[in-house]
């Protein structure tokens, strides 16, 4: 590939980058999911709907702890390795979300940003005890092969290859003009959309990585005014990531399929209407304000009603 | 004292006796004294028990002459000078009121008053001669009463002559006008005004449409303001009702009513917030999504002060908006305006509020917001988080500038 950094003064990445990427490749068999879930309800089973709601609550989780997006991804990609290799009830599946999602956190964060567990299940609302939440863990590490809290265990994920492919492009000539086409935690927000689908949990994460990322080169290129100049680059650049594409030994049939799928869900999001999953949340409150809601809980009697037109009647009352 | 009971006398000297016992019952007693005169308070009572009975029990009792004989007795014991209430300072919410002491003989007056106007023989027509604008003026006086019992009473009362004589409508609408503008802005003070609004409720419901410019006016001009005045608790359920009753007659007073609460919104009393929210929960059930569409943004603008609200109780009530139904259900329509609006506020609570069921609340309404439109949560948390960066940006080049000018000091008098 020719990165075309003739800056003297930039030292050469690209070996390292290329280095990282084979790695990566290696890897991301290890940690990909293959989920069979009914769609339709059936028997009580989690149905894909399900588990999209539970990849929507981790989510918001992670929006309301503030916590980097490889939290996210490592948590839903734990969860869907659960659910490929177990047949899991409706009445589990907030206990797994919610211990995935810590696990995930012991991972990736430091110390003191992990949230406690005891109030990640209050703020959930998974009606599970911190008991459970622990029994859990342990039994989803078990089963998935996690030991301890070595960075080892974190997952190659989705965001993984995004990240790098991002690096790669900005390292090289082509950087300059990714700049004005993506904004960085943009791609990312798209991506977790794409993640909290199970459509897609069953492609390669290169190969969903790589997809948004052109996707999302294709709406900044959509939103340029384009100079004639630009557009040659642009071309360049389309290039380039194509030649990305055949590093991650990606077919173009393959690309296809899952740039389909990915556009499919990304245009539901872009229509702004809700997710067809909601979560049926409990609004608790104290005493004092649930005592007197509303005005008319205290009225007692109402006089019967005199019509403006006619004589009010004794025997009418 | 005349004795014997007008039921065991023959029917053409009953009007005699009746008219005899009810100018006897037109002497007051003192019941101040509660040592005085003991036997003609209870000969008095008994009189005025036979009194309800005898006009409760049959036809014909109430022929002509009657009438005046009537309002006369009525007037004699009802009609006087209110005492000065004994605890200059009294709360109404907090304090017992004071009793009127000659509740024993008024209560028995009070309910042959009603079971004369509710009586199948009462003929407006004859009635309307003394039951005239003075009369009115006069009972109206008395709904200051300190005793609960009596306004009670003066409630029906004058509800059921409001039914009976269309011709003394107006005036009594005119009156009760008058009485809560000078209670809104000159005294503050006046025990009657949850009575006034039982009927006024019960008149409103039977408004025809379409609604005549007087109506609208006084909902407006004196339902609105009265809910400034500082013992709103005291009335607050009677004044929601109107206001609602006036909403589902003519959707379109929906803007003027909810803009009317805003400006009125209460700044400094927590109580009294709760209230107004509890009212506008109320006008939301009813309001039609085109009266929505009006007032959305100035509402939600207060919703998201109240969210924000260091009394937990404000912020409560706030946020339990979103669990009722239609509520969400109008929300979600017009998610693109309401989301912006609210979303800096609940972000911010999150992370700074001390109280736990308020930040439960503030998540639920979060995931709501982002279940109902992913894009536009997403756009919202972004720019809220490069806003961060940026006031953390701002504040780090502060720092170092006040940090570089105190060097700058410190080297400027070591050369001095």
């Amino acid at each position: 590939m020719d990165h075309g950094n003739g800056s003297q003064s930039q030292p050469d990445v690209f070996p390292e980058l290329l280095h990282q990427l084979h790695e990566l490749l290696e890897l991301q068999r290890k940690y990909q999911p293959n989920l069979t879930l009914p769609v339709e309800d059936c028997e009580n089973e989690v149905t894909i709907g399900i588990r999209n709601g539970s990849a929507h609550i981790l989510r918001c989780l992670k929006v309301w702890y503030e916590l980097p997006s490889d939290v996210l991804f490592a948590s839903i990609n734990i969860m869907d390795r659960f659910l490929t290799k177990m047949k899991v009830q409706q009445k589990h599946i907030a206990c797994i979300s919610v211990a995935s999602f810590h696990i995930a956190c012991k991972l990736i964060c430091c110390d003191d940003l992990i949230p406690q567990p005891s109030d990640i299940i209050k703020i959930s609302q998974c009606k599970c005890t911190p008991r459970d939440l622990a029994r859990m863990e342990t039994i989803i590490a078990d089963k998935i092969g996690i030991e301890g809290r070595s960075r080892d265990n974190i997952p190659v994920t989705a965001l993984s290859f995004l990240k790098l492919f991002d690096e790669i492009v900005r390292a090289s000539r082509h950087g300059e003009l990714l700049q004005k086409l993506l904004d960085q935690f943009q791609t990312f927000q798209h991506l977790e959309v794409i993640a909290c689908d199970g459509v897609c949990s069953n492609f390669k994460a290169s190969q969903i990585a790589l997809v948004v990322f052109c996707s999302m080169i294709d709406v900044g290129v959509a939103s340029l005014t384009p100079a004639p100049s630009v557009y040659n680059d642009v071309v360049l650049l389309i290039e380039y990531v194509t030649n990305l594409q055949d590093q991650c030994h990606i077919a173009d049939n393959n690309f296809d399929d899952c740039f389909s799928s990915v556009l499919k869900i990304m245009s539901q999001y872009n229509s702004q209407c809700g997710v067809p999953h909601r979560q049926r949340l409990v609004w608790r409150l104290s005493q004092r304000t649930m005592k007197y809601l509303r005005p008319s809980t205290k009225l007692i009697t109402t006089l019967p009603t005199i019509e403006e037109q006619g004589q009010h009647k004794a025997d009418e009352e | 004292m005349i004795r014997g009971s007008p039921l065991d006398v023959p029917s053409s000297e009953q009007e005699e006796l009746f008219i005899r016992k009810l100018r006897q019952c037109c002497v007051t007693f003192d019941f101040i004294d509660p040592t005085a005169d003991l036997k003609g308070k209870e000969i008095k009572r008994n009189t005025l028990n036979e009194l309800v009975e005898y006009i409760s029990q049959g036809r014909g009792v109430l022929t002509e002459p009657i009438y005046p004989e009537i309002i006369k007795m009525i007037s004699a014991n009802l009609f006087r000078t209110l005492p000065p209430s004994e605890n200059p300072d009294f709360d109404p919410e907090e304090d017992d009121p004071t009793l009127e002491a000659a509740w024993p003989h008024l209560t028995i007056v009070y309910e042959f008053f009603l079971r004369f106007l509710e009586s199948q023989d009462f003929q407006p027509t004859i009635g309307k001669k003394v039951i005239d604008q003075k009369f009115v003026l006069q009972l109206l006086e008395l709904f200051d009463s300190e005793d609960p019992r009596e306004r009670d009473f003066l409630k029906t009362v004058l509800h059921r002559i409001y039914g009976k004589f269309l011709g003394l409508r107006a005036f009594i609408r005119k009156q009760i006008n008058n009485i809560f503008l000078r209670f809104i802005y000159e005294t503050e003070h006046f025990n009657g005004v949850g009575e006034l609004l039982e009927i006024l409720g019960s008149i409103i419901n039977g408004f025809a449409l379409p609604l005549k410019m007087e109506h609208k006016q006084f909902l407006i001009k004196v339902l609105i303001p009265l809910h400034k005045v500082k013992c709103l608790s005291m009335y607050h359920a009677q004044l929601a009702y109107c206001v609602v009753q006036f909403l589902e007659k003519d959707a379109t007073l929906t803007e003027p009513v909810v803009k009317g609460l805003l400006k009125y919104w209460p700044k400094t009393c927590s109580q009294k917030e709760v209230m107004f929210l509890g009212e506008m929960e109320e006008i939301l059930d009813v309001i039609e999504p085109t009266q929505f569409l009006k007032i959305q943004e100035p509402l939600f603008r207060q919703i998201s002060k109240c969210v924000s609200s260091p009394h937990f109780q404000v912020a409560e009530r706030a946020l339990y908006f979103w669990n009722n139904e239609y509520i969400m259900s109008l929300i979600e329509e017009n998610n693109f305006v309401i989301m912006p609006i609210m979303f800096p506020a609940l972000y911010r609570i999150s992370k700074e509020h001390w109280n736990q069921t308020i930040v439960a609340l503030v998540y639920n309404v979060l995931k709501t917001f982002m279940e109902m439109n992913s894009k536009l949560f997403d756009e919202l948390t972004a720019s809220y988080k490069a806003e961060r960066q940026k006031e953390k940006k701002r504040e780090k080049e502060r720092d170092e500038l006040w940090k570089r000018l105190s060097e700058l000091e410190i080297s400027n008098s070591a050369r001095d």
